[in-house]
């Protein structure tokens, strides 16, 4: 019974894992993803460009995560993603990083779950936030932020989705070891 | 072909940074800009346009943004962000340019360098299938010759990231054949770069064009 229950855990563990062929089919607009709740350019923090360079902006104690992505062929791919807080605003910036390959097509995910209090049943999805698009200019490494404005409480935000690259195709993020934050 | 030869190519890069602080912002105020046209207009909207709703990077390695491409590029832009890694800005992403930067372009002859490779005057057949690939290199010493001076003054903001040595471009309609090495971007590249090499898919689709210049080169970039 052991065994099955192994072999069961195993099948589910490889097939979360497989690598996919094919990109996504729906609709590529990360930047209309998403809920309501979700806000998009206009609220992200920005800078006037007469004020360049001397730009600076608050980092507000970031609790940064990584996520190992499965790495068939690829020396090494990992995602980091932490956030910050200003206000009622949350600003998650990413990054994911690949060895011996570079990246040419981004669908990744961005999820975000509220903490609802261990009676009301703990975390919940709230949003979700999609990068996804061709990189015009292949790298080994690419960046990009999610952006909320959200009411009072605790949140956390995992890396998901996947990236496509030159030589290798496809790869799934596991998502795991969340960034938190909260927004007093 | 013998033009072209199958390869392995070594797509290690150099050391990952590690624990960089990386922060991402929006670039505004570009209207206060003097938005001008040239042949860095041209490419970075062409490139951006023909693959939809891409996102087109620009890497740094200086602590400003050089003027040319605020007024050139990022305001022929909807929508600009800049990267900065430990406070320093290392690279613009550029997605949605302008409706009227587009149709500016579509207008006008075009330098033949960008047209051979993002010809935004021809329709593309979108797909969103991965099919294995492999790299050919191209034997530049087959392939005639041609320059463009034009073209040159875009080398500079093709320069790859500091940890790898070669810059991929995207490519969106070209297909393998006979013909292709008298293709004027393979003319102009064979002869600029150190080495070239094509991706090619199952489907005889080139996606990739690869550069690889020689340190002797620098002077090119920035």
């Amino acid at each position: 019974m052991k065994k099955l229950l192994s072999l069961i855990l195993l099948s589910v563990l490889f097939i979360s894992l497989a690598p996919v062929n094919t990109f996504a089919t729906e609709s590529v607009d990360y930047l209309k993803e998403g809920s309501d709740l979700v806000i998009t350019e206009e609220k992200e923090p920005s800078v006037d460009v007469s004020t360049l360079p001397n730009v600076t902006s608050t980092l507000f104690a970031p609790e940064s995560s990584e996520d190992m992505i499965q790495t068939y062929g690829l020396s090494f791919a990992t995602g980091t993603i932490a956030c910050y807080v200003m206000g009622s605003d949350a600003f998650c910036p990413w990054t994911i990083k690949v060895g011996g390959d570079v990246i040419v097509y981004s669908n990744v995910t961005v999820y975000l779950e509220k903490d609802h209090g261990w009676l009301n049943g703990g975390w919940k999805p709230y949003s979700t936030f999609k990068f996804n698009y061709p990189v015009n200019r292949a790298t080994s490494t690419i960046n990009n932020e999610a952006s909320f404005r959200l009411p009072a409480g605790k949140y956390r935000v995992k890396l998901g989705g996947n990236f496509t690259t030159l030589k290798n195709g496809v790869y799934s993020a596991i998502a795991n070891d969340p960034a938190r934050f909260e927004i007093k | 072909m013998d033009w072209l030869t199958e390869c392995d190519v070594d797509l290690s890069t150099g050391s990952q940074k590690e624990g960089m602080d990386i922060r991402i912002q929006k670039i505004e105020g570009t209207e206060k800009v003097n938005k001008s046209y040239n042949i860095l207009t041209e490419f970075f909207v062409s490139l951006t346009a023909k693959g939809s709703n891409s996102l087109t990077s620009i890497f740094l390695n200086e602590p400003n943004i050089p003027q040319v491409l605020l007024e050139a590029v990022v305001s022929h832009f909807d929508d600009r962000k800049m990267v900065f890694e430990d406070n320093i800005i290392t690279e613009l992403m550029l997605s949605q340019p302008k409706t009227s930067s587009i149709d500016y372009i579509m207008h006008r002859p075009g330098n033949p360098v960008i047209k051979s490779l993002y010809d935004i005057n021809t329709p593309m057949k979108e797909t969103n299938e991965w099919t294995p690939r492999k790299a050919f290199r191209v034997k530049c010493d087959k392939i005639e010759r041609y320059d463009n001076k034009d073209f040159d003054n875009i080398l500079p903001y093709l320069k790859a990231t500091d940890n790898q040595p070669f810059v991929f471009l995207n490519i969106y309609d070209w297909s393998l054949s006979e013909s292709l090495n008298e293709n004027l971007a393979i003319r102009y590249f064979c002869h600029k770069c150190s080495e070239l090499y094509l991706w090619i898919d199952q489907n005889q689709k080139v996606t990739n064009i690869q550069l690889e210049f020689d340190n002797d080169n620098d002077s090119l970039f920035l």
